[in-house]
């Protein structure tokens, strides 16, 4: 059964964790036994039901009543088994949020009724078009706070479509719900008779799996000893490889001849996307980790970068060496300025020469070595990478 | 032209990570083997991964309360592929007579995280390939792929490095820390299933129903239970699944007892 990746973002409280939970009791996907250890919980830690320690599983979390951590569980409907990644809404756990998000194909963005768009609103729907998420489904929580007003709904959807629209990006469907009552998640709730669009569960069977067709590309990722053959192992990111054709081996500019495709203890004629082969190549120098693969068109080769960069930890400055890894690709960098720093409140750009935790800015970054790219809205496995200080993951971005 | 099914897409991604872990530790790196159904699907990943070849070392933490079955499977196949089999065992933790009627937290952190200990400082290895999975315990499913472990094995789960697209975390080589790398998070019980289906891969004889009842999970004799089941085949054992919604850990002492008992295992390094 097709898998099918779904973030669920939005500001802290407007009830993430409350719909995941939710949505897994209405789909009859918890566990037989759950729910009753879920009430027994609740009932030691003397509160009312909740949803959300389906996911909450840590003792920290259920305390605190937050989520701290990116959780993903599974339901199934009909058409494919979802895979419903829960990510934390406190900006001092972004880089949670960001672990989630970069798994996922289509996104839930929830806003509760109430408390409508607030800082981690702006911010998450920033960060899911920055992830190149295009199938955005927006849930309007907690309606049965606004006694289910209409007025209200229409009224925070424009607001929604704008924010949204400021951003170039368009809502697919805006629903409204309820979580803790389950309100148009799985069938159309009688409480919101105005509303004539789908359910949650109808929203996300619309959606697609997106796939990018682009000719042949494979960042190598290791180099193995068979025999007395070397073998050029990689996952294709792009396009497919058979046997005797010519591929250029990047940032050289060589061509080489493929004389084999290996995949597991079978020789293999051509191999697609998606695949992790190992290839004997024609006589030439040996390729290094880092090195790519393409054949008909050439992905770019150069050192300098414009980039859009999410901030995850402390502070990136101009000037300051930072490790860059895109692909297998690993080169020490710098950003050289930054062009517009974006304020996620305001929406104001400004310039400044360093980005704080959680800030957004566009950039210009100069690469000690070339670097084999492409535009992430071309290939986004060649057009995404990480900003690393030491060991540690600080950065994120794309290029432009 | 091949239709990309999604077995295909979810072993293409535990590859990719395999391959990553190899190259970033190289003989440093050792796949825990329980030979339960999940970690022999992670051995035949390897041997996908690896051309053919289990390049690296594949460890047995050993409590000596293992099914009889499972030695026997275990001598088996390690020899069929070749594999470089350490079996660990904490001998002064058996001599002293830990056991699980002792205590399940003890037994557990003695016998397989105490031994796994062992393991690390007599070989050396600095990143281990378990084959824990996000649906069998809500604590699993915070789990990141890469996931380091600091001195004396502690998880810090409250404060966990972010992990990006296919860019995994770095190591910074020390004694005391290693990385547990979770190729095979993404899969459920099913997909298991249908994967050793579709490749053909060996099983345990006790997850096959024997008089009505059948093991889901196994590993200690005396802290397993058999679950009621008809399942004689692998093709049972998926329709079974596609209907039934008990948990598959509900015959393991070790997830239930008390709440948060999973939690307080794996802060103190269990798998």
């Amino acid at each position: 059964m097709e898998k099918f990746n779904i973030v669920i973002t939005g500001h802290v409280d407007h009830g993430k964790s409350t719909l995941t939970g939710r949505l897994l009791f209405d789909t009859k996907s918890l566990p037989q036994g759950r729910m009753e250890e879920i009430v027994a919980t609740c009932q030691g830690l003397g509160r009312e039901f909740e949803f959300a320690y389906i996911l909450d599983a840590l003792f920290e979390e259920r305390q605190g009543a937050l989520t701290m951590d990116t959780t993903q569980v599974t339901f199934r409907t009909s058409k494919r088994e979802y895979v419903l990644i829960d990510t934390p809404g406190h900006k001092e756990f972004l880089k949670n949020m960001v672990t989630g998000t970069s798994y996922a194909e289509a996104a839930i963005l929830i806003v509760s009724i109430q408390d409508g768009i607030q800082e981690q609103t702006r911010r998450h729907a920033y960060i899911l078009k920055l992830f190149g998420l295009k199938q955005i489904i927006v849930v309007v929580n907690k309606m049965d706070e606004a006694a289910y007003s209409q007025e209200k709904f229409e009224f925070l959807s424009r607001q929604l479509n704008e924010l949204f629209a400021g951003f170039g990006m368009r809502i697919l469907y805006t629903i409204p719900i309820c979580a803790r009552h389950g309100d148009n998640l799985v069938s159309r709730s009688e409480n919101t008779a105005w509303y004539r669009g789908q359910t949650l569960l109808g929203a996300l069977d619309c959606c697609k799996k997106q796939t990018c067709r682009h000719d042949f590309r494979m960042p190598v990722q290791d180099i193995y000893r068979l025999g007395d053959q070397d073998i050029i192992m990689g996952r294709i990111s792009s396009g497919e490889i058979r046997r005797n054709d010519t591929v250029t081996l990047l940032p050289m500019h060589q061509n080489r001849e493929v004389l084999a495709i290996k995949v597991f203890e079978e020789d293999r004629d051509q191999a697609l996307a998606g695949e992790n082969i190992g290839l004997l190549l024609g006589e030439g120098v040996l390729p290094e980790r880092g090195d790519v693969l393409a054949n008909i068109s050439m992905p770019k080769v150069g050192n300098t970068i414009p980039a859009l960069v999410l901030c995850l930890k402390n502070k990136l400055s101009i000037n300051t060496p930072y490790i860059l890894q895109c692909a297998t690709q690993e080169r020490n960098c710098k950003i050289e300025r930054i062009q517009e720093q974006i304020n996620i409140s305001t929406l104001q750009s400004t310039s400044g020469d360093f980005l704080n935790e959680a800030d957004i800015g566009k950039v210009q970054m100069i690469i000690d070595s070339p670097l084999v790219y492409e535009e992430f809205t071309t290939l986004s496995e060649l057009g995404r990478f990480v900003l690393r200080k030491d060991a540690e993951i600080i950065g994120a971005g794309i290029i432009l | 032209m091949k239709k990309f099914a999604y077995l295909d897409e979810l072993e293409a991604r535990s590859i990719y990570i395999i391959r990553e872990a190899y190259y970033q530790y190289r003989d440093k790196l050792a796949v825990l083997w329980s030979m339960g159904k999940d970690s022999t699907t992670m051995v035949h990943l390897i041997r996908k991964a690896f051309l053919g070849k289990v390049p690296l070392a594949v460890v047995h933490l050993d409590t000596s309360y293992k099914f009889s079955e499972i030695y026997s499977f275990r001598d088996e196949y390690a020899k069929r592929w070749g594999l470089q089999l350490i079996v660990m065992r904490n001998e002064q933790a058996l001599k002293a007579g830990v056991s699980a009627d002792k205590g399940h937290l003890e037994c557990c952190t003695e016998l397989k995280t105490n031994a796994l200990k062992q393991c690390i400082a007599r070989y050396g290895f600095q990143a281990l390939l378990l084959a824990i999975r996000r649906d069998e315990h809500a604590i699993r499913a915070k789990e990141r792929i890469f996931s380091p472990r600091g001195s004396d094995f502690h998880w810090d789960y409250q404060n966990q490095p972010p992990e990006l697209w296919d860019q995994y975390n770095k190591t910074i080589a020390s004694d005391e820390r290693h990385f547990r790398i979770h190729p095979m998070l993404g899969w459920t019980e099913l997909d298991i299933w249908r994967y050793i289906q579709r490749e053909e891969l060996p099983v345990v004889s006790l997850y096959f129903s024997k008089n009505g009842t059948r093991y889901r999970s196994i590993g200690c004799e005396v802290c397993c239970s058999a679950v009621s089941s008809q399942a004689g085949s692998i093709s049972d054992i998926i329709k079974e699944l596609e209907t039934i919604t008990t948990p598959e850990r509900a015959g393991r002492a070790q997830d239930k007892e008390q709440e948060y008992m999973m939690q307080k295992l794996r802060s103190l390094g269990y798998m």
